[in-house]
This record gives C-alpha cells, structure tokens and sequence, in this order.
C-alpha cells in the first residue's frame, strides 16, 4: 500500500517535471529575445521608440539603408540620381511584395511618405523629415522624391525606418487605427501575432527579396524588471538579451558561454549651458565648469563604465563628426576652474563658498531629467555635489522625462546648466547639429547664438557636396568645442548579449536596428 | 433584497463619476505634454496642433471631460494616445492576467490565511502560535519586489523548476508570482482572523454553548467561526480589490501582462484615456466585490438584514 502510494506521488512528481520542462522547451529555429517594455504600436508613423522599432525594422523596408558601417546602400531602390536641388530620382527593385500579397512599387513609396507628412495626422516623427514635402509616381517602378530647397542629408532621412518604412497601402486601408497591431512591409520578417506587454511573435519571409532567413521564428518576450531578465537569460530562457544592465555587464563579458557585442551608439549625452542665463552668459564660467567636471569619475562610477567617453558633441559614427580637442579642453583640473572664476569675478570666502565682490553667492540653476538616458538622475546629482565641493551655490531640480520637457519649453526656464541627451538618429551632423546649435532651432536649449555657425550649419544642410558638407560641420563643432556650450559626459554603447549558439548577428550603432536577418542558431 | 441591490448598483454611478474626475483632473494638471512626448522634441507647433487635434486634445479640459463621461455611459471608453487602439482592447488584454493571478492568489490567501489564524488562536500562546505569528511578521515585512527576486533566483535559478515570467507556461507560471502577491495578505488574514476568532470566542454566546455542554470543536466550528468571518470577509473583499489594482510590482518582477503595468506605462506617456479607462473598470470591480462582501454578512450573521 505504502509503496504504491509512493510510485502515485512519484508519478505526479515526475509528470509535472515534465510538463513544466516541455513548457520551457523553445523550438529550434526560433530566436527568443527579452527586452524590458512592449511595442507601443507596430506603424512606423505611430509609434518610433526603440521596443518597437526593434521589432519592425526587421518587418519594414526603407529606400535606402544605413548599414552597420554607418553607409547608405541599397534597400528597396536600387539606385537614384539626382534630377535638381529638389528632386531625387530613386529606382525601385521589381517583383517584391508586401507579406500580404500587394506588389510594392512607386504607390506605395508615395503613400508611405504622404501618409508621414500628411498636415492633418503627421507621423510621428514627421519632425525629423526637415524639408522634405513629397513623393512623385514616374512610373511603377520609378519615384521622385521631391524636398523644399535641397537637402544635404535626404538618404539618410530616407533611411529612417522609423518614419519612412515602406507600408502596405492595402494592409492601412484595410486595418485603419488596428494598423499598428497588423503591419504588412517587405522585410525579411512576417507579423504573426502580439499578446500585450507579453511577446510579440515573427516568422520569416520565404518571399524575402534577398533570400529567405535561416531563422523560423523570432519572439520579442518583455521581461520589464532588469534582475528578472537577466536570470531568464542566463538561464536560456532567451537567446538575446537587451538593454542589459550595467552592473552585471562586466560578469556577462567574462562568461565564455555569451557573447557581448558592443559598438559605440548614435546618442551622446551632455550638460547644456544656457548662454542667455547670467552667470553662464560668461565665457570664462562656462570653461570654468567645463574643468570642475570630473568625467572619468562620472563614466567610471556612475555610469559603470556601460558607455563610451564622449569626444564631440555629435557621436563618433555620424556623418560630419570631426575630432575636436575637447577631451583636453575640458580636462578635469579644479585648479585651473579656480582660476577662471576668479578672472570671472568668484573667489571662495572664508567658508569655501564662491562669491563675487558684492558677496553674494555664485549660484548655478541646475536642472536634471530622470527617467530618460541611462543614469542620467546619478550623474547629475555627482555632478552638482562636485561642483558644490568647488564652492559653487547649486540650485538643484530634477523632473521626470514628460515634466521635464515640458518644463524646458516654457518662456521663463531658468536654468544655468541642463542635463541632455541627443541621439543623432538620420546618422548625419544635420540632425545633431543643426537642432541643437542652430539659432532658429527649437530645440537649441543652450541659446546659443553664433552667425558663423548658422551660416555653416545652413551651407551644410543644402549643399549637395559630402566634402563641402564634412568641411563646414568640421567648423562648427570647433566652434562649439571652444565656446563650451555643451560638457559632453557619454556616448552610449549599443550592447546586445547573445547565447554562445547565436550566430551572425552584425551590431548597428543605431540603438533602434537590431537586424535578425543573418542570424543563425546553432544549439 | 433586490432594492437593496439595485440601490447599490445606482449609489456606484457618482462614486464612478467622482473617480473620473479626479484621475482627469490629476492627469491634466501632471506636467508633461502627452503630444510632445509622443512626437518628440523636434516636432513642430503645427504638427503638435496636427496631432492634439488629431486625438482630440484641442479642446478644453470640461468638454473633454464632458465628452468622455458621455462616451462612457455608452460603452465607449475612447482610443488609446499612444497608438489608437480602443482602450477597452487595451484593457481587455491586460485585465484576465490581472484577473487570473489576483484570483490565484487569493486562493491561496484563504487556503492558507484562514487556517493559520484559526490554529493560532487554538493553540493560542503555545509555541505553533509563537511560529505562525512569526511566518506571518515575515510574511507582512518582506517587501513584494524583493520576495519575488530571491523566489525567481531560488526556484527559477538555481533549482530551475518553475517559469520565471510570463503567463505562456500554464499552470506552472501562476506559482511563483500568485505566491509573491499573496504573501502580505496572508500574513494580514492570518493575523486578522487569529484576533477576531479569539474575540469571539470571549463573547457570551460562546459560554452559553460551552455552559450547554457543546464539545469544543462544535463550539468552534458551529458558533464562533460564522460570526468571527464577518471582519475577515470585509478585509478579504477590500484585499481583493488592492490585488487587483496594485498588483504592479508583481507584474513588474514576473513580467505578468496585466492592468498594474499598462497603467504604469500609460501614465508615463500621459495616455490620459488609457489611465482613466483603467481605473473605472477597477472601480467597478471594488464596487462589485463590496456589494457581495455585504451581501456575505446576512448569510454569515442572521441578525444582519437588507431592505
């Protein structure tokens, strides 16, 4: 009796073994990834966050593409001429289909743009088209894209999958606002299904125009709590992991059974100095800031040495970044940030405190995102407590990332020094520079205000001459460099871990493209 | 009976429109423009007003509301701003995981909550009451993110047993998370029912029947367990609502799919529809659970009558 009832209990122990292990199996050519939020939604004109672009840029194609060496190629056209200063010709590639079965051709390029910059409902990142105004049909297989004046950096804007990702004409129309949750493009990768915040499910395009993937399946899973991720990975639960955190990425390196890949991103982030803001309206503070700043202390510390150290205001991948002499420039030295407050009017009282003639204190508005660029709270924080070790009366206020840019956008900001990130995502200087240090700009949150930087900015938007362009952005960061309007911190490091069985996965600097095409599983 | 009922059901209808305007009114005030944030920071003033046109963010903040509540007393609880699907498919995705775990987990807080506390109060001062007043303090102290990483680390990790995350393993993936949600109320309904079984068991009735010569287990079982269940129902009514609207860290560990992130999400993109649409259909969940806990006081207690 005894021993039956032990072979029963055995059995069910046994049998539940085996159903959770055959929960856990994972079939063999399917690639698990964990990443730590959902999609918001799959329309590249809704939606142009890093979760969900990671899933679409393998579902949609562009005209043009960068590719990992930061170069245009070919994508969905094959070759283009420039007709005029407003018009570029792009030649498709024929016989392609969307994964619904509607040809791609001319139309579809034209609905895709126009949909992007339609005035009544504007893709999301309409923003980043500049000027361009529209798509003209030659023929099926022909297509102008036509732009308000010429524009230096039109392939890269057209590289953008975020923006401009081919879509089904037919599948839009026929899905309306469920688009998003049913995308069609011509990608190397097929939508097949989406559970909310839990997995979205791919399967490859035997259709492919480059030849079908060796992957069968791809699964995008959410595992939104980073010590959770990382278990399921180590545990080979997933294949790939992003977005790995800082800390355990020295441990993952070291792990002969994972691969890191690392390469330097698109996106540097900075502290901005407001130039229309007294004290920082003076050159001599400005530097001064610049050496009270201890960098290598930031990246090393703070940041876990998760990122690269920054040597420019645009990233080291971007079209037109050029070496500047920032890193001496604004090489850590509180002596000499002494010196030059001192030239400024501040000398330290007999409590260390920095004061001008007047006595009154040298007080600094400090405002700091949370939430939006890795670490970015820690590193403010570290470095306003460095600049109070120095004497410095910090003002200190911190918002989370919506009330933040809120916050900066309106008439009376006052604040001395901001905390920032800027991610050169068209991989052109036009988009890091112009932006930020263009007087006209929006987004120019520093002021600054230079007619010879205008002038090179504007020369390098519309000429159509990569050495003319290369030349003028060379000026322009020199110029930025010496008049310290921004104090570089990092350049983030796009990092993707992979099982030892994952093979041929080719990183991007670009934080959105992680490309499943040529991977293959070998467990 | 039924009047009583229905006169609930009707009294839910203010309680529902104060809920939607206060959440309304909080979001509109929260800094952070949700057009902004979604279009990002290079979008110009046309294509936002392109945009808050587009999602209706145009108008002012009454006929916003005015509209929304209209909507709302039709079935309609608007489109998501992040992505322009219906909110009610938003919620409808996230609320079964939500569902399904808070109702795991209550299982195991009655299964284990209510016997704890009724063998502690038996057995009150002795050393197994000295244990479970123990398991329960800890139960209460360890905080939800914390319990849920070493049980992820443990059973998921170095014994690698159970899932880890997600829903998509059966069964299996309801026992580490629907644990981790029910640790604290379980600690709670211990804790409570170990009191209120004690304090009954004080009460004149309960001499009465021991006068009468009724064997202890009678006694506990047939008088003085119906009339101490009284606190524990209304607590486990108002635990059942806290799980399921507060089940976020649980969700977060375990990468649960339910209504505690969506929220979470929502709030931080200012997807004003979605937070809002969220919090109404928890609300009618509180109000549903607490109609039946008072409904569950007139068959506990034959003194308790509704007209």
């Amino acid at each position: 009796m005894r021993s039956t009832f032990r072979t029963a209990v055995l059995a069910v122990f046994l049998l539940g073994a085996t159903l959770i292990g055959s929960a856990f199996a994972q079939s063999d050519g399917r690639l698990v990834i964990v990443r730590p939020s959902d999609a918001i939604s799959l329309d590249p004109h809704r939606a142009t966050t890093a979760p969900e672009v990671w899933v679409y840029n393998n579902i949609y194609e562009t005209l043009v593409v960068l590719d990992e060496e930061m170069e245009i190629v070919p994508g969905l056209a094959h070759s283009w001429e420039i007709i005029d200063e407003e018009r570029t010709r792009f030649f498709l590639e024929e016989g392609v289909q969307f994964h619904d079965g509607t040809p791609f051709n001319a139309e579809a390029v034209a609905f895709t743009l126009e949909r992007a910059i339609d005035p009544e409902a504007p893709a999301r990142g309409a923003s980043w088209l500049g000027p361009i105004v529209g798509a003209e049909v030659v023929d099926e297989h022909t297509v102008d894209i036509v732009t308000d004046g010429p524009l230096g950096p039109l392939l890269n804007h057209l590289s953008m999958v975020f923006v401009v990702g081919i879509v089904s004409p037919t599948a839009v129309e026929t899905y309306g606002d469920d688009y998003g949750r049913n995308p069609v493009g011509t990608g190397p990768f097929e939508f097949v299904s989406w559970e909310s915040n839990q997995s979205i499910l791919l399967k490859r395009n035997e259709n492919y125009r480059l030849g079908a993937p060796e992957l069968e399946e791809v699964e995008f899973r959410v595992v939104p709590e980073e010590g959770s991720r990382m278990l399921a990975f180590m545990r080979g639960d997933a294949d790939m992991l992003l977005r790995a955190a800082p800390a355990e990425l020295p441990m993952l390196r070291d792990d002969p059974r994972v691969t890191v890949y690392d390469t330097p991103g698109l996106r540097v982030v900075y502290i901005g100095l407001n130039f229309e803001q007294a004290p920082t309206d003076d050159p001599r503070v400005r530097q001064a800031l610049a050496h009270a700043i201890d960098v290598d202390a930031i990246n090393a510390f703070v940041v876990e040495d998760a990122m690269v150290e920054a040597t420019g205001v645009i990233a080291t991948g971007v079209f037109g970044f050029a070496e500047t002499d920032v890193v001496e420039r604004y090489a850590y030295d509180p002596e000499r940030a002494l010196e030059l407050l001192a030239e400024a009017g501040y000398t330290q009282d007999g409590s260390g405190r920095l004061v001008d003639e007047a006595g009154e204190p040298l007080r600094l508005v400090q405002w700091a995102s949370q939430g939006r660029d890795l670490k970015d709270r820690e590193l403010s924080e570290t470095i306003s407590a460095q600049l109070r070790e120095l004497g410095v009366t910090i003002d200190y206020v911190q918002r989370e990332w919506g009330a933040y840019l809120a916050a900066l956008e309106t008439d009376d900001a006052d604040y001395n020094m901001f905390t920032m990130g800027w991610v050169t995502l068209t991989g052109d200087a036009d988009f890091g520079l112009y932006t930020n240090f263009h007087s006209g700009f929006a987004t120019n949150r520093a002021n600054y205000d230079n007619p010879d930087v205008d002038a090179d900015l504007n020369l390098a938007r519309q000429s159509l001459d990569p050495e003319e362009r290369l030349a003028a952005y060379a000026r322009v960061q020199r110029q930025v460099v010496e008049d310290v309007v921004w104090i570089p911190i990092y350049q983030t490091q796009e990092t993707v871990v992979v099982q030892e069985w994952v093979h041929g996965y080719v990183p991007h600097p670009g934080e959105y493209y992680v490309r499943l095409a040529p991977i293959v599983l070998e467990r | 009976m039924y009047a009583y009922v229905i006169r609930r059901i009707l009294w839910a209808l203010p309680v529902l429109i104060g809920i939607t305007f206060t959440i309304h009114t909080v979001l509109s005030l929260t800094p952070g423009d949700p057009v902004r944030i979604m279009l990002g920071e290079t979008a110009t003033e046309a294509q936002l007003a392109a945009a808050r046109a587009e999602i209706g963010l145009d108008r002012p903040f009454f006929a916003r509301y005015v509209h929304y509540v209209s909507n709302l007393l039709q079935g309609d609880f608007g489109q998501s701003y992040r992505n322009r699907r219906a909110v009610i498919d938003e919620i409808a995705d996230a609320m079964p995981a939500t569902a399904k775990l808070a109702l795991a987990a209550m299982v195991l807080i009655i299964v284990m909550g209510i016997p704890s506390g009724i063998a502690s109060a038996v057995h009150k001062g002795t050393w197994f009451d000295g244990l479970l007043t123990t398991v329960a303090l800890v139960g209460l102290s360890m905080p939800v993110f914390w319990i849920g990483l070493i049980f992820i680390y443990v059973f998921g990790f170095h014994w690698p047993v159970l899932p880890i995350g997600g829903m998509r393993d059966g069964f299996a993936s309801y026992v580490l998370p629907s644990i981790t949600l029910a640790l604290n109320s379980y600690a709670m309904i211990s804790r409570l029912t170990r009191s209120s079984v004690l304090e009954t068991l004080g009460e004149d009735y309960i001499r009465t029947a021991r006068a009468k010569g009724l064997g202890s287990r009678v006694v506990l079982w047939k008088h003085a367990l119906k009339a101490a269940f009284i606190p524990i129902v209304t607590v486990i009514g108002l635990q059942f609502g806290l799980l399921m609207g507060g089940a976020v860290l649980t969700e977060t560990v375990f990468a649960w799919p339910g209504i505690g992130r969506l929220m979470v999400d929502a709030i931080m993109t200012r997807d004003l529809l979605v937070v809002q649409g969220s919090v109404v259909v928890l609300a009618l969940v509180f109000v549903t659970v607490n109609l039946l806990v008072d409904l569950a006081y007139s068959v506990l207690d034959p003194r308790i009558r509704y007209s």
